[in-house]
């Protein structure tokens, strides 16, 4: 059967390439699409949950890069090679990682359209080109944009209440939030009809509070802390929780990932080893809950009344912040991680611990992103630690 | 005339003058690798001509015009069970059976250096080495018999204590034939899973023997010899039926074949007769000599073949994705392939910065790129496209094996 007979056509010449003749698997393009589709549900998830907002932020972190990305391949006289899908990625996911807006005493205020431009900006010139360009940057790029807004825009970046669209008011445009009538889930509660949108802690914040001290009561302060501050488990897994544009959509974000894992671009033990050992690492590490100021250590086995309070504390650990994000879309870029299996469960391994203890003790928010760009700084140590040996050597 | 490296062997017929099939019509010259040539069929010598192998070009060759009648000649040696190795590979030589691959030692001075050496283990090969060849199959399906026959007297004359047959497990029925075949003898099968490249030799003798051949090595460092089931099947015809090497089975396929499968080729046949033999569904691309991952394009369909050749591939166009070349994304699939552990992304970056000094060349053997197959997964999966079985083998060229 004939394709076609536009070959016929053709002169008749045999190509002379090295072999091998064949090729399989995917392409660089085609992973990166991929990705972008996975990330762009994230995003979706995102726009859901905190209004077309989002979407603008997502736009303007993308836009920048990809201009971002054509002016440096221009800067530099063309001795770079553009990869535009490569530079979209980075800006999509630097904007999954921002705030849609803050709240005060004077209402809710919008990002600042600076923020993903700088953002952006900051991660292709310097995250990518000035790191060398595709495939010898150091640091994931998309996390360098977001550090250096994160020092610019400390107000913006890291707000103290979040809002999140009630689930009646989902794409909404401009969120007009309420925070002052009693909250029991986003899922359960009825939104006040002059208001679309919740004002919420982010259930990290809580947890970090808990290496701070909470006050003892008669109850047990894990059970006091997760039945009356925090949002129910699967507000958590439906992303209606404060936190940046895609961080609090676990469902996507798992989704996604298993997406990744099928296509064969991600390797199932890479975010995996994260996962383990930040749930490991909540599990263990202590956290202040006796009447003193005493650490107590391994609070994931704490039950209360037969309820194994401890295991849910982890729970939230895993989901309540922006770990799921960085561990299935940030933990598995392909130039910032190790390349050999063992290098890899070790860099994921490494980064689910220090994200739990930065978010325990740290200073700063957004501890997994910390604990990724810290790890990356390895992966050149990582990779010679873990070589192969070479058969019969 | 020329099978192997080296010096081509020198015609010894006439034009005008009438050949038999088997008739010796090229005379080994001094090298070692060195065999004659005998003629395919029978017919008339129209001409001594240069022609093009895969591996040579200017080669010397006999024309020969078939007659039709493919008349034999009488064997130059009786068909007996020979009495020792010396014999043994004598008259392997003698029979023209060369190295079976591109880049093989003569079968006879294989056996000759096991021989030297001492053996405990014999493998016979039938493992497809590459995807899309099925001659090995067809070799132990049509030959089974003769086959185990042969390869328990090689075994008895080398003295061996173990004799392996290596082949695909997926294979059911031919399995359940051999069994039988084997049954009183000393060969013990060895079904093995065909993932390529299973059956690269190296990997081979692991997976058997549980021992790695050394770096820089061979198969007799660890007392194994291993032999390919269609150098079996040579050795078997030219010892046990007295009939020199003359054909072989070719496995011609390739998405643009439109009647693929093995065909017995007679030695020095033109690839475009292959070709014509069995049609065209698709326009060539690629004219391949060999598999598809490590096999050579030719520029020529006029090639001739070779007793080397036993694949000849005609790939399509959707077939032969060239991806452009990008920057390497550091994904570590090649790493993470590669059979044996080798990290070809360093040794392409290597090569390509090779200035002739010494560091360097501590540098590249440092990687061991000796103790690369050349199985080609590395440039197969890299999504980047980069050539890194083609630096691999670069690499091998620059550095010598350190022992």
């Amino acid at each position: 059967m004939r394709r076609s007979t536009d070959q016929d056509k053709r002169p008749a010449w045999l190509e002379i390439r090295p072999a091998p003749h064949l090729g399989g698997g995917d392409s660089f393009a085609q992973m990166t699409r991929s990705m972008l589709i996975v990330v762009g549900l994230a995003g979706l998830a995102g726009v859901a949950v905190f209004g077309l907002m989002a979407a603008i932020w997502l736009a303007v972190a993308v836009g920048t890069a990809v201009v971002a990305e054509w002016a440096y391949v221009q800067l530099t006289g063309g001795r770079v090679t553009a990869t535009y899908d490569h530079a979209a990625l980075m800006g999509l996911l630097l904007g999954l990682t921002l705030p849609v807006g803050w709240v005060d005493d004077a209402g809710f205020h919008p990002l600042g359209w600076a923020v993903p431009l700088i953002g952006a900006l900051v991660a292709i010139v310097v995250g990518k080109g000035l790191m060398g360009g595709m495939g010898n940057y150091l640091w994931h790029p998309a996390l360098v944009g977001r550090a250096a807004t994160e020092l610019l825009y400390d107000q913006q970046m890291h707000p103290e209440r979040w809002v999140v669209l009630g689930r009646n008011h989902l794409f909404a445009a401009v969120p007009k939030p309420v925070e002052s009538i009693e909250y029991a889930g986003w899922r359960i509660s009825q939104l006040p009809a002059d208001a679309n949108a919740w004002v919420l802690r982010r259930p990290v914040e809580w947890l970090r509070q808990l290496a701070d001290g909470l006050p003892a009561g008669d109850e047990s302060p894990l059970t006091v802390l997760i039945r009356d501050h925090l949002p129910p488990w699967e507000d958590l897994l439906l992303g209606g929780v404060g936190g940046g544009i895609g961080e609090t959509c676990t469902i996507a974000l798992i989704v996604g990932g298993l997406y990744l894992v099928y296509r064969g671009y991600v390797r199932w033990y890479q975010p995996m080893s994260v996962i383990v050992a930040a749930a490991v690492a909540a599990a263990v590490l202590p956290i202040r809950i006796g009447p003193a100021a005493s650490f107590d250590w391994l609070p994931g086995l704490q039950t209360d009344a037969g309820l194994p309070i401890g295991a849910i504390y982890v729970l939230y650990h895993l989901t309540g912040g922006e770990l799921m994000l960085a561990a299935l879309l940030f933990a598995t870029d392909t130039v910032a991680s190790p390349c050999t299996a063992r290098g890899q469960v070790i860099f994921g391994a490494a980064i689910g611990v220090l994200a739990i203890a930065l978010r325990l003790y740290g200073p700063m928010p957004g501890s997994c992103y910390w604990a990724i760009l810290i790890m990356n700084t390895f992966v050149g140590l990582i990779d010679r630690r873990t070589k192969r040996r070479v058969m019969g050597t | 005339m020329l099978q192997h490296d080296g010096a081509a062997s020198v015609p010894c017929v006439e034009a005008g003058q009438r050949v038999l099939a088997g008739q010796v019509i090229g005379l080994a010259d001094s090298n070692d690798d060195a065999v004659p040539v005998h003629a395919s069929t029978s017919g008339r010598v129209t001409g001594i001509v240069q022609v093009e192998t895969p591996h040579a070009c200017d080669v010397p060759a006999v024309l020969i015009e078939p007659d039709g009648r493919d008349e034999w000649a009488p064997p130059a040696d009786a068909p007996v069970e020979p009495g020792d190795l010396a014999d043994l590979t004598e008259r392997i030589s003698r029979a023209g059976v060369a190295g079976v691959g591109p880049n093989a030692p003569a079968v006879a001075d294989v056996l000759a250096a096991a021989g030297r050496h001492g053996v405990r283990h014999v493998i016979i090969n039938a493992m497809e080495s590459e995807p899309y060849l099925t001659a090995e199959y067809r070799i132990l399906a049509d030959h089974g018999r003769l086959i185990v026959r042969t390869a328990d007297l090689l075994a008895n004359l080398l003295g061996a204590q173990r004799l392996w047959l290596a082949l695909d497990r997926a294979n059911r029925y031919l399995l359940g034939e051999l069994r039988r075949l084997v049954h009183g003898t000393s060969v013990r099968i060895a079904p093995l899973r065909n993932k390529y490249p299973q059956g690269a030799v190296p990997l081979l003798v692991r997976g058997l023997l549980g021992r790695e051949v050394p770096y820089g090595g061979s198969p007799l460092d660890v007392g194994a010899v291993v032999l390919d089931g269609c150098a079996v099947l040579a050795i078997a015809q030219a010892v046990l039926e007295g009939r020199p090497c003359v054909d072989r089975i070719v496995t011609v396929a390739g998405g643009a074949a439109d009647r693929p499968g093995n065909y017995r080729v007679p030695i020095g046949t033109p690839v475009h007769r292959l070709i014509e033999y069995v049609g065209l569904r698709r326009t060539v691309r690629r004219v391949v000599i060999g598999g598809p991952m490590r096999g050579l394009a030719v520029s020529s369909p006029q090639v001739v073949t070779t007793k080397r050749v036993g694949a000849v591939m005609l790939l399509s166009e959707d077939q032969v994705v060239a991806r452009p070349r990008g920057p390497c994304i550091r994904c570590g699939w090649c790493l993470e392939d590669c059979p044996v552990g080798l990290d070809p992304p360093s040794v392409l970056a290597a090569v390509e910065t090779f200035r002739t000094d010494g560091a360097q060349h501590e540098e590249i053997a440092g990687l061991f790129p000796h103790a690369c197959l050349g199985c080609g997964i590395c440039s197969y999966v890299c999504p980047a496209g980069l050539p890194l079985a083609d630096g691999l083998a670069r690499a091998r060229t620059l550095v010598s094996v350190r022992s």
